[in-house]
Parts: C-alpha cells; sequence; structure tokens
C-alpha cells in the first residue's frame, strides 16, 4: 500500500456502560475510498466522531499524514483537513442552505473576531454546487428541502473546507434513491480525482463494490478485518457474515400465497398537485409496496393516509366504513399508523427513554386511571427489545444514545407497540443493518396476517423483494399496479424513473 | 454517577455553604418562625415558577404571566370591594385569567406566533387592561373586611400558613400531573419535537394551551397571595414575580436536564432562601438583586457540572 493518510491504533471509547472502541485499529491509504461496514452499534460512528474531535478517547493513537497528532477538538480536525458528513447532520431549519453551510465554518475560526469572508465561501459554495449533480436552491431555509436536498446542504458544508485531505461520510445514501445515489458516487469519484481519502460508511453492501477501494469490517468496536472491494472474492451474503460474525439466512421472507379480506382502501385521493387520482386497495395477507422517487407525490400521499393532510377529493375507508380524518390522532383512533421517513424529524422524541418513546402512541396501554405503571411500561419494551434486537437493551436507556440503526429499530417498536390495523411504513430500514433487516422484514410480514400493510421505499429492491404487490407512483400518478410475482424489478424500476416510457 | 446526580451534589454543596454562611452571619436565621416565614415567602415565587415550568416543558417561553397575575390580583380585589365575597372573588378572577392563558395558547399553539413576542404583547395588553379596575389606585373598599386576607395569614390546624399549604398541593397535583401520569408525556414530547410528537398522535396545540393557561392561573394565584399580605389591591405587585419564577425554572434544568417540578421547586427555594437570608443581614435590596443574580449565574455554572470539567480538561490538553 502506498503511503497512509491516516492510521488510528488501539483506539479505546468507553461510554457509561458501553464500550464503543475497544483496542480497534484502522488505516487509510492515500487516495482511496475505504468503506467501513459492521452491524448496527458496532463503533462505526463513534469511530468517525473520534476523527473528527467530537469524542475524545480514553486510550490509543492517531497519526495523519504520518504525524502523530491528538484530534481534541472539530476546529483541530478541520485544521487537519478532515471533513465529515454525519450520519444526522445538525442543522438549523429555520435557516437558509447558505447560512448552514457558513455554520460549520464559522465554529472553526480562530480569534476574538473570528470573521469570515461570507462572499467568499458564497462563491466557493456556488463552485462546488456547480459541480453537484442535483440542483439546491440555498436561499430556502432548509426546513422547505427535501431529504436529498437537506444531505446536499451537509455534504457541501463539509466540502466548502479548505485543504480537504480526508472526507468521512457516515451512512450518505440512507434517504437517497438509486439515481440520487449514482450522482453522488460521481462526486466521491471526483474527490478521489483529486487526491482525497474517503471513509465511506453504508448498509448497503451493494455499494461497496461500487465505491470502495477496500473495506474494513467492525464488531463490538474492533477491527475483524480488512479486505480488497473485490467481487470476484467476496459475494453480499460473505460480507453480510463477515459482518454477523454467522451464517446469513435469506433477508426477504416468502411471499404470501393467498390473500384475506379486504381491510383499508383510499379511492381516487388527490392532494392539489402532489398527487392526483391514486387508488389503491389493502387487504390481509398482503404487503403492498409503493415505489417512486422523491417528489412524486409518496411523501404526501403517506401524510394523507395518516390524517396529516386532508384530501382535496377521494376517499379514505377502513374496514368498509368511510372516514374523514382530520388529524394524525384521528388516524390513530381509526387504527391506522404511519412509520414516518424522517426518524430524527419526525419519528422519536430525543433524549427520553427508549421505554418513553416505544409506548408514547399507545399511552393507554400501560396506564391505568392516567396514571402510568412502570412495571406495565418495561415489560412492554422489553418484549420489542428483544422483538428486534435494539441494543443496548435498556429499557430505560436514553434514546440519543443509540446507534443510528437502533434508533430506526425503536422507531418500528413504537408502531408495532401500538398493534393497529393499518400500517403505512416509510423506509422502515434505514441506517439498519442487514440482520436487523431480515428481522424487520420478518416481523412486517407477520403483522400482514391480521393487518393492511405498506411499506413505502425509495429503494426499489426493497419494495420488490418485500411486497405482494408494487404500485408505482411517477409525479403523483399511479402508473403500474400489479402483483410482484408478474412484473420484473427493472419493469418497476423503469416505471418510478420515467413513468413506464423506456428512454431512461 | 450520572451528569444528573454530579449536578445535584454540587449544587446542594453550594445550598449548604450559603445555610452556613447566613447561620453564621446571623442568630436570627436558623430559627422555626424564620423557617415558617421563609417558606411562606418561597410559595410565592415557587407557585409562579410552577406554572412557568409548564410552558417550558412544551418548549416555549411565557413571558406575560406576572402581567396576568396583575391583571387577576386586580380583578379579584375589585369584585372584592363590590361586595363579593373572597370565594368568589378568588374563583371568578381565576376564571377571567384562565381565559385570558387560553388566548395566548391559541395565538401560540393553534395560529403559530412567535411564543416571546406574543405573550410580551398580550402580558402588556392584559396589564393596561387591569388599570381599569381603579384608575391605578390601591383598592382598599372591604379588603381587610371580607376575610381575603386569611388567604396569607390563615392556618392549618393552627401551624401551617395557608400560602405553604396551597404550594404543597400545586406541587403535589403538578407532580402526578407531568412525573406520573401519561399525559405528562405528552408534554415533554410536545416541547422536545413538536413534529414527531404530532406523528405520535398527540393533540400538540391542546398541549400548549393547557400549559399557557396553567402558567396563568398559577401566577394569579402567586399574586393573589402577595395582595393578601399586603392588605390592598396594588397593580405592581405581580410585576416582580417574572425574574425569580424564570431563575427557579433554569436552577431546576441545569440541575436535571429538563424541567421538572421537584427542580423548579429546588431553584425556588434557593432563590427564597438566599432573598431571605440577605433580608436579615439588612443588606439593601439593590444589591440584594446584584448578589442573588450573581449567585444564581454561580449556581448554574457549578451544577452544570459536566459542562465546566470538560471545558477544563480541554484547556489541559490544548
Ligand atoms: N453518546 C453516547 N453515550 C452512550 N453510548 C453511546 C453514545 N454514542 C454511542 N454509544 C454506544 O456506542 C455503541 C456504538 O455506537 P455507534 O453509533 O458507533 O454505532 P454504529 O456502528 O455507527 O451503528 P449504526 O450502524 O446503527 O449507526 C452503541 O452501543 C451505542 O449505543
Ligand atoms: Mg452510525
Amino acid at each position: 500500500m502506498q503511503h497512509l493518510s491516516l492510521k488510528m491504533s488501539n483506539i479505546t471509547k468507553k461510554f457509561p456502560g458501553v464500550l464503543a472502541l475497544d483496542n480497534a485499529d484502522f488505516e487509510l491509504a492515500k487516495g482511496e475510498v475505504h468503506a467501513l461496514l459492521g452491524i448496527n452499534g458496532a463503533g462505526k460512528s463513534t469511530l468517525i466522531k473520534v476523527l473528527a474531535g467530537i469524542n475524545s478517547i480514553d486510550s490509543g493513537q492517531i497519526w495523519v499524514d504520518g504525524v502523530e497528532t491528538v484530534i481534541d477538538g472539530t476546529r483541530r480536525s478541520k485544521e487537519l483537513g478532515i471533513a465529515t458528513v454525519y450520519q444526522a447532520p445538525e442543522m438549523i431549519p429555520s435557516f437558509s442552505g447558505y447560512e448552514n453551510v457558513f455554520l460549520g465554518v464559522e465554529s472553526s475560526k480562530r480569534g476574538l473576531f473570528p470573521f469570515i469572508n461570507r462572499k467568499a465561501l458564497r462563491k466557493k459554495a456556488n463552485e462546488v454546487l456547480e459541480e453537484f449533480p442535483i440542483d439546491i436552491d440555498l436561499d430556502k431555509p432548509i426546513s422547505d428541502l427535501a431529504p436529498i436536498e437537506r444531505e446536499g446542504v451537509a455534504i457541501l458544508r463539509a466540502l466548502v473546507l479548505e485543504n480537504i485531505s480526508i472526507l468521512i461520510l457516515d451512512e450518505p445514501t440512507s434517504i437517497l434513491s438509486h439515481r440520487e445515489a449514482e450522482t453522488l458516487f460521481e462526486m466521491i469519484a471526483a474527490m478521489k480525482g483529486r487526491g482525497v481519502s474517503i471513509i465511506y460508511i453504508t448498509h448497503n453492501l451493494e455499494e461497496v463494490f461500487i465505491v470502495s477501494d477496500r473495506f474494513t469490517v467492525f464488531r463490538n468496536g474492533r477491527n475483524v478485518g480488512t479486505y480488497e472491494s473485490d467481487r470476484s472474492n467476496y459475494s453480499h451474503n460473505d460480507v453480510a457474515e463477515l459482518m454477523l460474525g454467522d451464517k446469513m439466512t435469506s433477508i426477504y421472507p416468502d411471499k404470501s400465497e393467498t390473500i384475506g379480506d379486504p381491510l383499508f382502501s383510499i379511492r381516487e385521493l388527490s392532494h392539489g398537485t402532489d398527487f392526483q387520482n391514486v387508488s389503491i386497495k389493502f387487504h390481509e395477507r398482503e404487503i403492498v409496496g409503493v415505489f417512486g422517487l422523491v417528489g412524486s407525490g409518496i411523501d404526501e400521499l403517506c401524510k394523507t393516509m395518516f390524517g396529516d393532510l386532508r384530501p382535496d377529493a377521494g376517499q379514505i375507508t377502513v374496514k368498509g366504513k368511510d372516514v374523514a380524518l382530520k388529524s394524525c390522532a384521528d388516524a390513530i383512533n381509526e387504527g391506522i399508523f404511519l412509520v414516518p421517513g424522517d426518524r430524527h424529524a419526525e419519528g422519536y422524541i430525543s433524549d427520553e427513554s427508549v421505554a418513553f418513546n416505544v409506548t408514547l402512541s399507545k399511552l393507554p396501554g400501560i396506564s391505568k386511571f392516567g396514571f402510568v405503571n412502570r412495571k406495565t411500561e418495561k415489560n412492554a419494551t422489553l418484549k420489542l427489545i428483544d422483538k428486534l434486537k435494539i441494543a443496548p437493551g435498556d429499557p430505560y436507556g436514553n434514546i440519543s444514545k443509540l446507534s443510528g440503526g437502533n434508533q430506526q429499530k425503536a422507531v418500528m417498536a413504537k408502531g408495532f407497540y401500538t398493534e393497529s390495523d393499518i400500517y403505512i411504513f416509510q423506509e422502515p430500514t434505514v441506517g439498519v443493518d442487514v440482520g436487523a433487516k431480515a428481522l424487520i422484514y420478518r416481523a412486517i410480514r407477520d403483522l400482514s396476517e391480521t393487518c393492511a400493510t405498506m411499506v413505502i421505499s425509495s429503494d426499489c429492491e426493497e419494495v420488490y423483494g418485500i411486497a405482494d404487490r408494487i404500485v408505482v407512483i411517477f409525479e403523483g400518478k399511479v402508473v403500474l399496479n400489479a402483483k410482484t410475482s408478474e412484473v420484473s424489478l427493472d419493469d418497476a424500476l423503469v416505471h418510478g424513473l420515467a413513468g413506464g416510457h423506456d428512454n431512461v | 454517577m450520572s451528569e444528573v446526580n454530579k449536578s445535584l451534589v454540587a449544587f446542594l454543596t453550594f445550598l449548604a455553604a450559603i445555610l452556613l454562611m447566613f447561620t453564621l452571619q446571623s442568630e436570627y436565621f436558623l430559627t422555626v418562625s424564620n423557617f415558617l416565614q421563609a417558606f411562606k415567602h418561597l410559595s410565592i415565587t415557587a407557585i409562579a415558577a410552577l406554572g412557568l415550568c409548564f410552558v417550558v416543558a412544551v418548549g416555549k417561553a411565557d413571558m406575560s404571566f406576572h402581567f396576568f397575575s396583575c391583571f387577576a390580583a386586580m380583578a379579584m380585589s375589585y369584585f372584592i370591594s363590590i361586595g363579593y365575597g373572597p370565594v368568589f372573588s378568588v374563583l371568578a378572577s381565576l376564571l377571567l385569567i384562565a381565559s385570558l392563558g387560553l388566548l395566548n395558547g391559541i395565538l401560540v399553539g393553534r395560529f403559530g406566533l412567535p411564543d416571546m413576542v406574543t405573550t410580551i404583547g398580550t402580558g402588556t395588553a392584559v396589564f393596561g387592561l387591569a388599570y381599569l379596575f381603579s384608575g391605578g389606585r390601591y383598592i382598599y373598599r372591604n379588603f381587610i373586611d371580607s376575610g381575603i386576607m386569611q388567604l396569607n395569614d390563615g392556618k392549618l390546624f393552627g401551624t401551617i400558613p395557608i400560602p405553604v399549604v396551597v404550594m404543597v398541593a400545586l406541587y403535589f397535583l403538578s407532580w402526578l400531573l407531568l412525573h406520573k401520569s401519561k399525559y405528562g408525556r405528552n408534554f415533554y414530547a410536545v416541547g422536545n419535537k413538536p413534529l414527531a410528537a404530532r406523528f405520535s398522535g398527540i393533540k400538540v396545540a391542546r398541549y400548549l394551551a393547557i400549559a399557557f393557561v396553567i402558567s396563568a392561573l398559577f401566577a394569579s394565584i402567586a399574586n393573589m397571595v402577595q395582595v393578601s399580605a399586603q392588605g390592598k389591591g396594588e397593580i405592581r405587585a405581580g410585576v416582580t414575580l417574572l425574574m425569580p419564577a424564570w431563575a427557579a425554572v433554569f436552577v431546576g434544568i441545569s440541575i436535571f436536564k429538563k424541567p421538572t417540578v421537584y427542580g423548579t421547586f429546588i431553584g425556588a427555594f434557593m432563590i427564597s432562601i438566599m432573598q431571605n437570608g440577605f433580608t436579615l443581614l439588612s443588606v439593601p435590596f439593590y444589591y440584594m438583586d446584584f448578589v442573588v443574580a450573581l449567585s444564581l449565574i454561580g449556581s448554574i455554572i457549578l451544577a452544570n457540572f459536566d459542562v465546566i470539567t470538560t471545558w477544563i480538561n480541554k484547556k489541559r490538553r490544548g
């Protein structure tokens, strides 16, 4: 291997009750793209937060460009040329895109008057943006941007840094669709061309072979091996088994053979320019998968079915009864539950316990005469912790301190706890490792025995894998509605990307 | 030791030091009668702070409760002056003020107006309205004969002052509501992430409204006690509730990392004890404000123990 851009050795990081990094080693060669893999809670984010100067280490040594250094803050990290895009980037929703880009730079200036040249930064941001395959209106407040655009702002924030030598991306594609991810890969290739070394964290094994030169697997806070990303030597399954340290069984459960009673339907539902005349029927024992790009209207469709948006026209019917939903609370009363796609903003309450979050949507389940019964709460939560293998498994642990994938599992657990009749899962496995994905798909399949279930994802493969019926939405209209066994994955993709016209 | 425990220990040490200082300086400080007196004083700050605690729990700021409390106390004094009994006067004024609190809640919760500016606006307006009762003059009529002064002077079982009884009762009920009942969860969820709360099926606007109503009601109760102690309806009596109430809530947050009923009590206790001690030492009131505010900042720094230690560590390493 050529000259090392980064070497970490014997890094240990303890959190109260958790050994997040246990004598971990890591090496990054100059100019390589290095994928960092591991199951949820393996210590990936902790390792990169050490590099970013957010986590201090208990012991260990770090060399950047061959020089031993102590990274004792985010400022030091930036001085070393380390740019980080976090798993859950902190942004100020009411600030514009530009301001959020600048935030990171301002905080890294020294001196009494840390003035920055905003004009120059704006220019730099625009330059970088020009190379971006997507167009973002940086004058808009963050709260008005789509997930991909927000991710773009987070990446821009890292890229406006002068003298980047190491770029770290923590699950950047988790909320991106295929095509958007591809544009990201192009950017990565361009950065690599400029001699930047890149650490890339992902749970999508295919991406490992697309973008990376080498990959390293973490397990229990330790490096268990670094390998060449060579398709001919390792299959997805091999990589998955390296991560799990165990045999891997098939990730998707079997398809359903029969269809049960109809439970839920939407008829000719429309909402402004978002979607028009959407009709879908939901039955027991039939998982409906909905695929559509960001901006295709699926997000609004979910929110309409959950009572958060009011349809302009159309009818929602629950178990044969027409309903008019005025709020999410109404929808929950009718037995409908949405597990939202953006877990940080919509899914969980930060700095509260796992139990608090899991039971929040069905508090009567844990209370008597209005008072919470701690024992019932604990047992109910433990059951779901066990079912979804949430780790660490303390029902009273702070949800904000769980790893990203485990937070997602807790948000799923919250949905399961409501025991609703109609489930809408938006991006149910974002940030979840392969093993846990199989677990979640299994759980959804079990639910579908007695419930109407719908899985919405920007990952067409996921929709295709889990669903018995596939619905594709393009520009607010249903362009495909068929049994999954009767269409091919490519067919579904083509419909989602171009509405079924084959000139993609 | 967890973060909360460290903060709590640091904080209690600080409180003990203050108590020790006052005990050494004034032989009267550590007497039963002084403590009863101090507790009566405490109850006023503590009750107002408790109401504010609900608003802070739902993630909003209330800058109107002290002004609202002036209106309530003047309304009460007015009802008394035109011949109504104390019970009716108190309840009728509380009903009036609850509807004004609801107005805050609707403006902020339903229409999404910014909390600070809106409540400064409604507070000032309501304070202006309070002048209508007497044109700003004291209201004496019937006051002393009506029996309203029992609100301050009365004693339960002949020993426990009524204000203390009211405080204990309100704290107990609030503790049940915020920390033991299922509804308490919803207050915190709304304050933490309104969007996630809404998707969890919580009626966000409703909880915001309830919090503002509670804030207005509790501040008004506190000020009614204050006015009964003075023996006349005075319009400015409640204005001084603002600073100590906010301070108490914030001392509580710095210990327990979120607004809590017990944290608010500890905060109010600390502030009252300092005010009481300085009064005994006959420190002039302007020095007192200065020293109380300084000690407050000191306590908040101490309570944020983890922040300080990481800061020191960083300096040492750099
Ligand atoms: N601030 C913290 N306090 C306590 N424990 C923490 C904290 N941050 C992380 N942990 C714990 O450290 C372990 C490693 O977490 P980390 O976030 O590094 O996992 P990860 O590999 O990034 O997982 P994921 O794929 O789910 O994002 C987990 O057990 C997590 O609960
Ligand atoms: Mg992570």
